[in-house]
């Protein structure tokens, strides 16, 4: 499903009137949108004068104008710098107040719960005086009748009133818990962007000087040699030192079992498959099976759909995140990178950052990119080998499982000048079948998973609605 | 040629169709996509040349980090710790982090065959893996292919070891002129993943090319099980 469909692709069902509500996310956009105004520049009349005491000559000139400009850009950065800072304290600030009205309305949800205890007690106290009238009419024989029906109407009573009283104690429950669910994850965005706001001085300052890149000269290379031989020299003769490796299972049995048994703690997985055939689906699932069976903690990154857009998707298919109790964030960025396509900058450092920050509030184990196309249409620079070998490095170093999704026909990818299959860990591979005229089924296979003896078969698979389920696929050997 | 100028490759089946093994100093491609066990087996063979025939061996990787790959053949049963004084893996992806911003990719190419070569002195090993080809030219930026390769190539038989290089380009590829270093190296094996009556996948290996063998270049079968390779015959409808 696509987020601008108005259409449920399994049932129909409309999706544009009354969407169910889902809980929102904190909106990053505005952090980094509001660019500040360029105000006239103060160190244009020191250049000036440093000019005019300097001898005339052209070239000295020139380099002069030179270093103005540079002044120039680096003031006017510096003030975009500060000013974004400001913009981000002042969000910083906006989260807290948001805070604070969590913390109110839970306050007036306790005070309704007390009155709600209160009308209880009335009801209690009504409830003993009806029965003890009740056995007053009993004593006189004539009112049988009346005394039945009397009897009868205070059960019906005291049944609804347990009713009632459950029905009201279930829905303060789960307001409660969405509440407090949205509170942590308030939580650790706004410490992330707090974080962010820190930050970007550090970040953007050392882009000043870049030395040409240049050939070593022939000492050098023999340094260079030298110096790598002594840092190698731990590479000798030293085994394995942890042989063991933890495995998360993905509480699938059947997946499981594809896999090879699991996927290795800090892999990196490619999930390749062309447009429908389920890779942000089965991710999730992977995801949310992880938080709900055995408490993995797990962050979804989607560059593709919108965050509220995919939730309800996968709700709808039995996937819940309160079922998570907090375990599963999902992120988007659909609005940041509308807000900024045109503006300079990196966004994909700025991603980093922030996914950086959140991992360091709170620790995940798992982490989906959805999708990788994005991710590299995200940076500035050119998306070499080497960039790629830099992101998987940067995973690791995070000690994190990784899916990353692609969508790049797998022939393709297998002679991307990047070589993503090559460096990952793992490659997932779904595609579409088509038999016949009319049926189209879904493929999956695993065809790489170091450490693992995967199965390379292809499996059938579908989902149920509530899970999925994969089947060696039953084919007519005969064609 | 006689049998002890062929390196054993001590997968069950596969040394018959080699006439032996691989003739000593050749220069081998490994070539095949993702998931075909190119590394796998890479190591397997320095693995079991070093355990039985008693040789020394250097792995270099260039990508895979050196504790993830150990990882990967512990798993599949290769104990590391017995081979740990003969084979050397060696993580070679550091050159490019202490060189990145100052020197050209020529520099690392200098720096890289500066550091084999004198690894080549002082261990004197017979055989060396180079994890891969293709990684090796993003990190020296080879732009003239046909010459640098070529140069490459000589260096690497000056060296006097048996090489073998795994290549990320498809088999198919590999030979239609456009690759130079399947007409550079001395032997081809080609390793891929076949889909049999749409449900079965089954790993197959092939023998493109291997001069001065007598070798067999169909299909084969390729199965790992128990810790062990083996080669059969491709079992048809």
């Amino acid at each position: 499903m696509k987020p601008d469909d108005n259409q449920c692709f399994r049932c129909g069902e409309s999706l544009q009137d009354n969407p169910p509500p889902v809980p929102k996310g904190p909106e990053l956009a505005h952090l980094v949108t509001e660019r500040p105004e360029v105000r006239p520049m103060a160190s244009r009349e020191v250049a000036h004068e440093a000019s005019e005491r300097r001898s005339p000559v052209k070239a000295a000139r020139e380099q002069d104008r030179h270093l103005e400009r540079k002044e120039h850009e680096l003031a006017e950065k510096e003030k975009a710098i500060v000013a974004s800072v400001e913009q981000l304290e002042d969000d910083t600030r906006s989260l807290e107040d948001a805070i604070k009205r969590f913390d109110r309305d839970d306050e007036e949800m306790r005070e309704r719960e007390n009155i709600l205890k209160q009308r209880e007690l009335q009801l209690e106290s009504l409830a003993n005086k009806l029965e003890e009238a009740i056995s007053q009419l009993e004593t006189k024989p004539d009112a049988a009748g009346d005394i039945e029906r009397l009897k009868q109407l205070s059960e019906d009573y005291s049944t609804r009133i347990g009713e009632e009283r459950k029905r009201q104690k279930a829905q303060l429950d789960r307001d409660i818990e969405e509440r407090l669910e949205r509170l942590k994850n308030l939580q650790a965005f706004m410490a992330a962007a707090a974080a962010v706001s820190v930050t970007p001085r550090e970040v953007e300052e050392p882009e000043a000087v870049q030395e040409e890149r240049r050939e070593l000269t022939e000492e050098e290379v023999a340094q260079a040699v030298a110096q790598l031989g002594k840092e190698l020299e731990g590479q000798f003769g030293t085994p394995l030192q942890h042989p063991e490796t933890a495995v998360i299972s993905t509480k699938d049995e059947r997946l499981d079992f594809i896999l090879g048994g699991g996927i290795p703690v800090g892999h990196v997985v490619i999930v390749n498959g062309p447009a429908g055939t389920m890779k942000s689906t089965l991710s999730y699932y992977i995801l949310h099976r992880a938080a709900v069976k055995s408490a993995k903690r797990s962050m979804y990154f989607s560059l593709e759909q919108k965050r509220d857009s995919l939730i309800r998707q996968m709700e709808r298919i039995g996937m819940s995140l309160k079922d998570t109790a907090g375990g599963m964030v999902v992120v988007d960025m659909v609005d940041l990178r509308k807000a900024t396509a045109n503006e300079p900058g990196d966004w994909r450092a700025i991603m980093m950052r922030y996914v950086r920050n959140v991992h360091a509030q709170m620790p995940f184990d798992f982490f989906v990119l959805d999708s990788l196309e994005s991710f590299k249409s995200m940076a500035q620079f050119e998306f070499t080998r080497e960039s790629m070998k830099d992101l998987f490095d940067w995973f690791k170093e995070l000690k994190i499982t990784v899916l990353v999704i692609t969508e790049k026909p797998i022939d393709i990818l297998y002679q991307s000048v990047q070589g993503e299959t090559y460096l990952a860990d793992g490659v997932v591979e779904m595609q579409m079948k088509e038999f016949d005229d009319a049926k189209v089924y879904r493929w999956l296979r695993c065809v790489k998973m170091r450490g693992m003896q995967n199965d390379p078969r292809y499996y059938a698979f579908y989902h149920t609605g509530t899970e999925f389920k994969f089947s060696l696929p039953l084919v007519d050997s005969g064609k | 040629m006689n049998a002890d100028q062929r390196l054993k490759t001590y997968i069950e089946g596969y040394d018959r169709i080699l006439e032996g093994g691989i003739p000593i100093n050749h220069i081998v491609l490994v070539a095949g996509t993702p998931g075909t066990m190119k590394s796998s087996l890479s190591y397997y063979m320095l693995y079991h040349s070093v355990l039985e025939g008693g040789m020394t061996a250097v792995y270099i990787t260039l990508e895979q980090s050196r504790e993830s790959l150990l990882r990967q053949m512990e798993k599949m049963g290769l104990k590391t710790d017995r081979v740990k004084d003969r084979l050397h893996v060696l993580d070679l992806s550091i050159i490019r982090k202490k060189l990145r911003e100052v020197s050209t990719g020529g520099s690392w190419m200098q720096v890289f065959k500066g550091y084999v070569s004198n690894l080549k002195e002082n261990l004197h090993f017979q055989l060396l893996v180079i994890d891969s080809l293709d990684v090796l030219e993003t990190m020296a930026d080879i732009a003239d292919r046909r010459t640098d390769l070529f140069y490459m190539f000589e260096w690497l038989r000056d060296l006097g070891c048996t090489v073998m290089l795994i290549s990320e380009a498809s088999p198919d590829r590999l030979m239609d002129g456009s690759y130079d270093e399947g007409y550079l190296s001395d032997g081809i094996i080609t390793l891929k993943m076949q889909v049999v009556r749409d449900v079965e996948t089954q790993r197959r290996i092939r023998t493109v090319k291997m001069r001065e063998t007598n070798h067999d270049p169909s299909y084969y079968s390729l199965l790992f099980s128990n810790g062990k390779f083996q080669v059969t015959k491709v079992i048809s409808e």
